[in-house]
């Protein structure tokens, strides 16, 4: 994942010289995109509700849906499991900015949801296959193998039916906080997400604009057993061209007093690691690994998160974090 | 000139006669190296002359003479010639070595310099049956336009058979091979990836280069580790030359290069008997001489070295040293500083890449039938990538070779010609990422290649040559050895009293236990080397082409060849690898090229050139990694590489204007190269982990109209194809003698129609209606530079 990314990096490097060298050419127009359905199912382990996007490739600043499609998704065990489409509450969150200006965004995203009734039917460990049948007769179909069980290691975790194990403990501020796990059998890596609270305020006076709240960067540790990381300096490798340096620079050696953080991290299936690394080099775009077949493209993966909830002070009301 | 002299001595045809004499030799330069296009006459009053060319090794035997008293002439282009009387008895063979000493030549030095090169090309097809060799030489490389100064690779790009895919990078494919089964030597020393700037320039400075010879294909069985072509760049000796140099100032960097021949008394001192040295060195200056805002902090460098040493007994010693680096060094960059509205956003880096090479090369003869070719050599390839502010990133790559290679070339009789030798090399590498505190990558080994062959020279009458020739490679990598037998075979006939007309057959099975992970859809790159070992494939390719060749005098010369190459082991690498599986980071699939390549190239006079026509078809296949398990999905992929182009035509055109000033011109087109489009774009989306919700949001939190984030659906792999390319370029040098030496301005001007050749296309399926735009290579891109010679 990361080899891909240092050589998108440079690969970016070398872009801006190409860039440099050559001339822009004049800009025609273009046949149409092909109308393509887009699948993006991320089964989550211990979640009670499962939730699959279901949209259509880009016509002008149109996301169009793909609604009354027959979604299910069959366990290992033969049991059928059937995702209901939902009109009306969305699935995803657009931030206001694409919604409004000179272009805006008309989203019409499907979202199919799996019923409350069905109980916590993703576990770790077990092995799930999805068939989507859409109105006009396309068929996409996908497998996953979700990771096997693991745990943050010297922290209790809080287990609650049909949540996500969470866990909180009170870290020192400016303080790395080393994160070591137990191996997920079967995780072709883990995607680690720290969103950081209060930063506008705590790093106030520090020159720095544009700082957002929360402030969200990720990491990640390739194969089943690199299982540690130290938040938040091995946090953000993805974020390194988008942030102010300064901003990355402040928290590189821990968080500021009166931030709080929710630091996620999630074993990863095979499918999911390879729809978030990319495929080969295009440049009109990022590129994706599909990891369903058929009629469509996108995604079918599956990952076991874990949450450890961050308090950055002193003295906080919840256990010391193992440092 | 009438001829029972035949290039090589075990060229003669087998007419003399009872009662007649037979002469033979070898010529060679003052410090032992032995020359081939030597003109040999023998003289005698009141009969025509005897005489004719030597072959690559030098070699001449003249049979069929008279007994009596002979003046043998020798004669080559560039240096002195030499007389010698010898006389002869009935009967009597006769040895008689000659050494022919360098003469630098003022007048009309563009068409001696040519003619000698051009005799090389000669002498190889006289006497070899096989290798299609093409050679350039220093002055065409001087006039070929090049961006901002001449580059020996660029000049490469213009031999039949070498397609370059942009203009952006001097990495060539020979014959439907990718860039990585090109075997590049320096003075017969590997280099692994002799380029700056991701390939923009070669590392080689042309001030020093003597020629470059190019084996597209049919190479004997000497010559391995690649797949599909050599190319030896060959610096110059400067054996009995004065003191001098040779100041170079380009758009790009100022060069520098000190000369002379070894003083007599110095290269006794050394045990040997004359010879010549040089340093050389190379510096681009964006980074100094720019203001301070403007200035891009990256700079390349080169330093060279060669000496020639006359050994004892006709023997040369030859040390060959270079260093080079490209550095972008943004550790003092202040973004700050530059008040740029980005404000930190600037991603500091520092980012290395560079060449070490060290080489000696002995080559002695023993008598006139044995000559011994021992080189002994060092080169590495490294690359370092790291971010300035965050100690946890690095990528790092390296591969270096040791090797020790010998080859003994003995005479056996007047009609067979052996050569044998082996080589060890080890070869050993390490690629290595780091980030976020992880070590993502990190694998390295060592490789020991241990190679024999032996090849043999047939020549049963003065129309056929036939080259067996076998070659073993035993590979040894992490616990694996892979051992291949490589058969070789060519034959030749000549047609016609001059022999200026030949067919030729040549086959071959040639294998390489390197690759490079280089992406070749993409211009401007840098290698990273793996070694075959148990789970990495070695590339095995069968070649055969066959062809007519032509030279009416030294004039002109005209070649036609067709080839078809089959490549197994082809690598890739593995996009959808299993990161707890080290065995599957590479794909094993399989290619074919195949294709017919024309030149027509007039060597001498004031106006002199080629042009090449290069039809060609390649085909790659790979295996699906994802399609396992899936009925729909086709275990392999079939595509055209992005170097199949599938006709290539170059027009290369060098005038002498007048006495001091030359033009050159070169027009090249490229039939369409394949892409692959883009046939959709949908959103990205952001995955939030903790509560399982999609989200779309701008990257960095920025303000304002973000860009919307979106995926890009890929067609079918290079299904789609760019325009033609077509592009003109001119050169004019004008040299002023001073009284200290010479002065060389010189304007080039690259595309000088303006040619838009697209280099990459953009599709916007965002936009109503939806837009395609991009980027050009070059536009019209005019650049003077100036050389100094004392």
């Amino acid at each position: 994942l990361i080899r891909r990314w240092l050589r998108t990096q440079r690969l970016g490097a070398a872009v801006g010289l190409l860039a440099a060298a050559g001339c822009e050419l004049a800009e025609v127009s273009t046949p149409e995109g092909r109308d393509i359905v887009v699948v993006e199912a991320a089964l989550r382990a211990f979640e009670a509700e499962q939730q699959i996007l279901l949209h259509r490739t880009l016509r002008g600043r149109t996301v169009q849906g793909e609604a009354d499609a027959q979604v299910v998704v069959r366990t290992s065990t033969g049991r059928i499991i059937r995702f209901a489409y939902d009109p009306v509450r969305s699935c995803v969150q657009v931030d206001s900015s694409y919604l409004s200006g000179e272009k805006p965004l008309d989203v019409q995203v499907s979202c199919y949801r799996s019923a409350e009734v069905d109980g916590v039917w993703v576990l770790p460990g077990e092995a799930y296959e999805l068939r989507v049948d859409t109105r006009d007769g396309r068929v996409i179909r996908g497998r996953t193998q979700v990771p096997g069980d693991f745990a943050l290691l010297g922290l209790e975790p809080v287990q609650m039916e049909g949540r996500v194990p969470s866990t909180r403990c009170t870290l020192p501020p400016r303080t790395l906080l080393p994160v070591h796990w137990s191996s997920s059998r079967g995780a072709w890596a883990y995607l680690t997400e720290m969103e950081v609270y209060g930063l506008p305020q705590a790093l106030h006076g520090h020159g720095i604009d544009g700082v957002p709240d929360p402030l969200k960067l990720y990491g990640v540790t390739v194969s089943e057993t690199d299982t540690s990381t130290v938040v938040p300096k091995n946090v953000g490798v993805f974020e390194r061209w988008s942030y102010p340096r300064a901003l990355l620079l402040a928290i590189q050696n821990g968080l500021p007093a009166g931030t709080s953080m929710k630091f996620t991290v999630a074993a990863m299936d095979r499918n999911l690691v390879n729809s978030l690394r990319g495929n080969s080099f295009h440049p009109s775009g990022a590129t994706r690994i599909s990891t369903v077949v058929g009629d469509g493209v996108g995604m079918f993966g599956s990952m076991v998160p874990l949450i450890l909830d961050v308090e950055v002070t002193e003295r906080g009301d919840s256990p010391p974090c193992p440092t | 000139m009438g001829g029972a002299l035949l290039g090589d001595p075990a060229s003669v045809q087998a007419q003399s006669s009872t009662g007649s004499a037979t002469l033979v030799g070898q010529v060679t330069d003052s410090v032992g190296t032995p020359l081939g296009g030597v003109v040999v006459r023998a003289e005698r009053a009141q009969t025509a002359p005897l005489g004719g060319l030597t072959g690559a090794a030098g070699r001449y035997r003249i049979t069929g003479l008279a007994p009596g008293t002979y003046q043998v002439h020798a004669q080559l282009l560039g240096y002195e010639g030499t007389t010698e009387t010898v006389v002869l008895s009935a009967g009597e063979v006769s040895v008689l070595n000659l050494r022919l000493r360098s003469m630098p030549v003022a007048l009309e030095a563009v068409v001696v310099e040519g003619r000698r090169d051009q005799q090389r090309e000669r002498a190889r097809f006289e006497s070899e049956a096989g290798v299609t060799a093409r050679v350039i030489d220093a002055r065409e490389i001087r006039l070929l336009p090049g961006l901002a100064e001449a580059d020996v690779l660029r000049a490469v790009e213009v031999m039949p058979g070498v397609i370059s895919t942009s203009d952006l990078s001097s990495s060539f494919n020979v014959r439907g091979g990718s860039a990585d089964q090109n075997l590049i030597l320096l003075d017969g020393f590997p280099i692994f990836n002799p380029f700056h700037l991701g390939g923009l320039f070669s590392v080689f400075n042309s001030d020093v280069v003597a020629r470059a010879e190019l084996f597209a294909g049919g190479f004997s069985a000497e010559y391995g580790g690649r797949a599909s072509s050599v190319l030896n760049v060959e610096t110059k000796s400067y054996d009995g030359e004065p003191f001098g140099m040779e100041l170079g100032v380009s758009v790009l960097a100022t060069r520098v290069n000190l000369h002379s021949g070894l003083p007599q008394r110095v290269g006794r001192a050394l045990g040997g008997s004359g010879g010549g040295w040089f340093v050389s060195a190379r510096r681009s200056y964006f980074d100094k001489l720019l203001p301070a805002e403007q200035a891009i902090p990256y700079h390349l460098t080169d330093l060279q070295g060669g000496l020639t040493l006359g050994a004892r007994g006709g023997g040369t010693l030859r040390v060959t040293a270079y260093t080079g680096a490209d550095v972008l060094d943004m550790s003092d960059f202040d973004p700050q500083r530059e008040g740029d509205a980005a404000g930190g956003d600037i991603f500091r880096v520092k980012w290395n890449w560079g060449n070490r090479l060290a080489g000696l090369r002995w080559t002695q003869p023993f008598g006139t039938a044995w000559l011994a070719d021992v080189r002994l050599g060092y080169t590495r390839y490294g690359e370092r990538f790291g971010l300035v502010d965050f100690d946890d990133h690095e990528f790092s790559s390296r591969i270096e070779q040791r090797s020790l290679r010998g080859e003994l070339r003995r005479d056996l009789g007047s009609v067979l010609e052996a050569r044998m030798g082996g080589e060890l090399a080890k070869v050993r590498y390490r690629n290595r990422s780091v980030a976020g505190g992880s070590e993502f990558w990190n694998t390295g080994e060592e490789g020991v290649l241990s190679t024999g062959f032996t090849q043999l020279r047939w020549r049963p009458d003065e129309h056929w040559i036939i080259e067996p020739g076998l070659r073993l490679d035993s590979w040894s990598a992490e616990q694996s050895t892979h051992t291949y037998l490589s058969p070789r075979f060519a034959v030749k006939r000549f047609f016609g009293d001059e022999r200026d007309l030949a067919a030729k057959v040549a086959a071959g099975r040639y294998v390489q236990f390197l690759h490079s992970l280089r992406d070749e859809s993409f211009p401007i790159s840098n290698d990273v080397w793996m070694i075959t070992n148990a789970d990495i494939p070695t590339v095995v390719s069968d070649q055969v082409q066959a062809g007519v060749e032509k030279f009416w005098g030294e004039q002109w010369h005209a070649s036609v060849e067709g080839y078809y190459r089959r490549f197994r082991g082809i690598a890739a690498y593995n996009l959808a690898d299993d990161p707890n599986d080290p065995s599957d980071d590479m794909l094993a699939g399989h290619g074919l090229s195949y294709g017919l390549d024309v030149l027509l190239r007039r060597s001498t006079g004031r106006l002199s050139g080629w042009t090449s026509i290069s039809l060609l078809r390649a085909e790659r296949t790979l295996p699906d990694p994802l399609a396992d398990g899936w009925d729909d999905l086709p275990p392999e992929t079939t595509y055209a590489p992005a170097f199949d182009r599938r006709a290539d035509v170059e027009l290369v055109l060098q005038y002498a204007l007048r006495r001091r000033t030359e033009a050159g011109l070169r027009w090249h087109y490229g039939s369409p190269l394949p892409y692959t489009q883009p046939v959709g774009q949908y959103v990205q989306w952001s995955y939030d982990m903790s509560i399982g919700r999609y989200r779309l949001e701008p990257k960095g939190g920025g303000s304002g109209d973000p860009k919307l984030p979106l995926y890009v659906v890929l067609g079918a792999r290079n299904g789609e194809r760019y325009p033609a390319y077509h592009r003109l370029d001119v050169s004019i040098r004008h040299t002023l003698e001073r009284r200290w030496g010479t002065m060389t301005p010189y304007l080039q001007v690259l595309n000088v129609y303006n040619r838009m050749n697209p280099l990459f296309y953009f599709y916007n399926y965002d936009r109503t209606p939806a837009t395609m735009s991009g980027i050009s290579m070059f536009p019209v891109l005019p650049t003077v530079g100036l050389e100094v010679a004392f």
